[in-house]
């Protein structure tokens, strides 16, 4: 069984979320805790910029729940960037340890996962769990030059530009997280590199589908199954995907990707980036279920584990998706 | 407090590595289950070589550890490369689930203290926990091509060419007396260090221990 159960249900107590105009322009907007307005944030590079916005979630996070940064016992994040860079630096803002993780644009339910076990085992108090991304600084790593003027495809997604954290303690909130399905990693074999919507499909109907099968749940226990950057293309294959499996996601499914941006045009399948789910969640989702206008929720953050050696090396693109359940007591 | 105490004392069941030949030729030789004798593993890339390295640290410690791939419960792994690929696509090969960790070079240590957490706080049985590296793909990333012939200053390392894992199992898993006890996370430490060559005065103020 890859679903682990937190009998004690650790909540989460406060949230931090940053995000840039574009995204705040969107349906984000009037929920996260601060709106840039330009996407470098005081510094002078995207790298420097994209860290700011991941240690401004931490700090905020903390703020919001009402705690001080001694109070805090771990800090579990990772990022998009090479070496990931941009958790790791921000880690150096505070006195409390660092776990870091990588799960790409899966990372924000990898790190909550990580952060409930701890809590509910008993190791922890109080973790924060953090994530974010940046546009420029994505397509610098991944991508080409923007100066290059690249025309982008049909398929391809917009990475976010935003942070978000949460602080997980044991007592403090309604909100808890009760399990969560570890995925798999699962390789369909594409190959095309804008299409991550496509190749990350599989690996997100095997975690939904584990995650239902070990919970005895079906899809509709939940008021809302949100994923994290699938996109509009990648949310049809998703949806398709689970049917073949007797599983109809239709009414309930949402994706993060396909609604945080307010214009779809050269976003084209939306938004992407570690940065998408973790500002969506933290901010938006989290007010719904603060204000118990939705009460249970399962958050399927997806990730694609390629990089450029591996598609440069003629690899396929192998990809992962973690499953945790939120749910109000 | 920033340790955390295993009760239940969660076992190191058994182990599985390999290494190049010149990491061989030293103190470890004789205790590798396997010694290549190049650096390529019949491999056409230096990365692919590291990560079937790591995928046969794996494999190798389940089997010693007397474990089949069905009973494995979760793989926690990372390495140096840019977005830990060789610990993703090694987790590409098994069908268990997979939390990839980024920690540098103190990755083992925060793969055993995550799966001893883990064991021990009831969630799982049975997990592996690896790592390893690859001098040529270590070079190629983090510094200059091999054919530049650059000199290496004296305080600079030489990246492993190798990979190593375990199978850490819950106490009911007797079999095993060596048991991870407590684990402490580390603190990210910076002094102002700047010099990329002097990676041991960088990493000195900080270091996490794991109690064995």
């Amino acid at each position: 069984m890859n679903t682990i159960f937190f009998e004690n249900k650790p909540r989460i107590i406060g949230t931090g979320t940053i995000a840039g105009p574009k995204e705040c322009a969107g349906v984000i907007g009037k929920y996260v805790d601060k709106t840039l307005t330009d996407d470098m944030f005081g510094e002078s590079t995207y790298e420097k910029a994209e860290c700011k916005m991941l240690s401004y979630a931490i700090t905020k996070a903390i703020e919001n729940a009402g705690m001080t940064e001694k109070e805090i016992d771990l800090l579990i994040s990772g990022d998009l960037l090479n070496q990931i860079i941009s958790a790791s630096f921000a880690a150096r803002d505070f006195d409390f340890p660092f776990l870091g993780v990588y799960g790409a644009c899966s990372t924000m339910a990898e790190s909550m996962a990580v952060a409930a076990s701890f809590v509910n085992a008993g190791y922890y108090k109080n973790i924060v769990a953090a994530t974010g991304s940046h546009f420029s600084s994505a397509e610098r790593q991944y991508r080409y030059p923007l100066e290059l003027g690249c025309t982008r495809p049909p398929q391809a997604q917009w990475t976010v530009t935003g942070a978000g954290g949460c602080v997980i303690a044991k007592t403090g909130s309604n909100i808890a997280i009760t399990s969560a399905t570890i995925g798999k990693v699962v390789d369909y074999g594409i190959t095309d590199v804008n299409n991550l919507g496509a190749a990350m499909s599989p690996s997100c109907s095997s975690s939904l589908l584990e995650h239902l099968k070990d919970t005895g749940r079906e899809p509709d226990y939940y008021d809302l199954i949100v994923t994290g950057d699938l996109g509009a293309l990648g949310s049809r294959i998703l949806k398709d995907l689970t049917w073949e499996k007797g599983c109809d996601i239709a009414k309930n499914h949402v994706d993060c990707g396909e609604i945080i941006y307010n214009v779809i045009e050269d976003e084209f399948q939306g938004g992407s980036g570690a940065g998408c789910s973790a500002t969506v969640f933290n901010s938006y989702l989290m007010d719904k279920l603060k204000r118990r206008e939705l009460n249970k929720i399962l958050f399927i953050a997806t990730g694609a584990l390629l990089s450029t050696v591996s598609s440069g090396q003629g690899e396929s693109i192998p990809c992962i998706s973690h499953a945790v359940a939120i749910e109000n007591v | 407090m920033q340790t955390i105490f295993f009760k239940t004392s969660p076992r190191i069941l058994a182990t599985g590595t390999v290494a190049g030949p010149k990491e061989c030729a030293g103190v470890v030789g004789k205790y590798v289950d396997k010694t290549l004798l190049d650096d390529m593993f019949g491999e056409a890339t230096y990365e692919k070589a590291e990560c079937k390295m790591l995928s046969y640290a794996v494999s190798r410690a389940m089997e010693n550890a007397g474990v089949t791939e069905n009973e494995v419960d979760a793989l926690i792994s990372g390495d140096l490369l840019n977005q830990i690929i060789s610990a993703s696509f090694t987790a590409r090969d098994f069908d268990f689930p997979f939390l990839g960790v980024y920690g540098a070079c103190s990755t083992l240590a925060e793969a055993y203290a995550l799966a001893a957490a883990l064991v021990d706080g009831g969630y799982y049985q049975t997990i592996v926990a690896a790592t390893g590296s690859h001098f040529s793909s270590a070079e190629r990333q983090y510094r200059y091509p091999l054919e530049l012939g650059n000199t290496r200053p004296p305080q600079s390392q030489w990246t492993v060419t190798g990979a190593g894992g375990a199978v850490i199992g819950g106490a009911a898993r007797t079999q095993s007396d060596l048991a991870i006890t407590s684990a402490t996370f580390g603190r990210v430490v910076d002094f102002g260090i700047t010099d990329v060559n002097n990676m041991g005065a960088a990493m000195a103020p900080d270091i996490g221990i794991i109690g064995i």
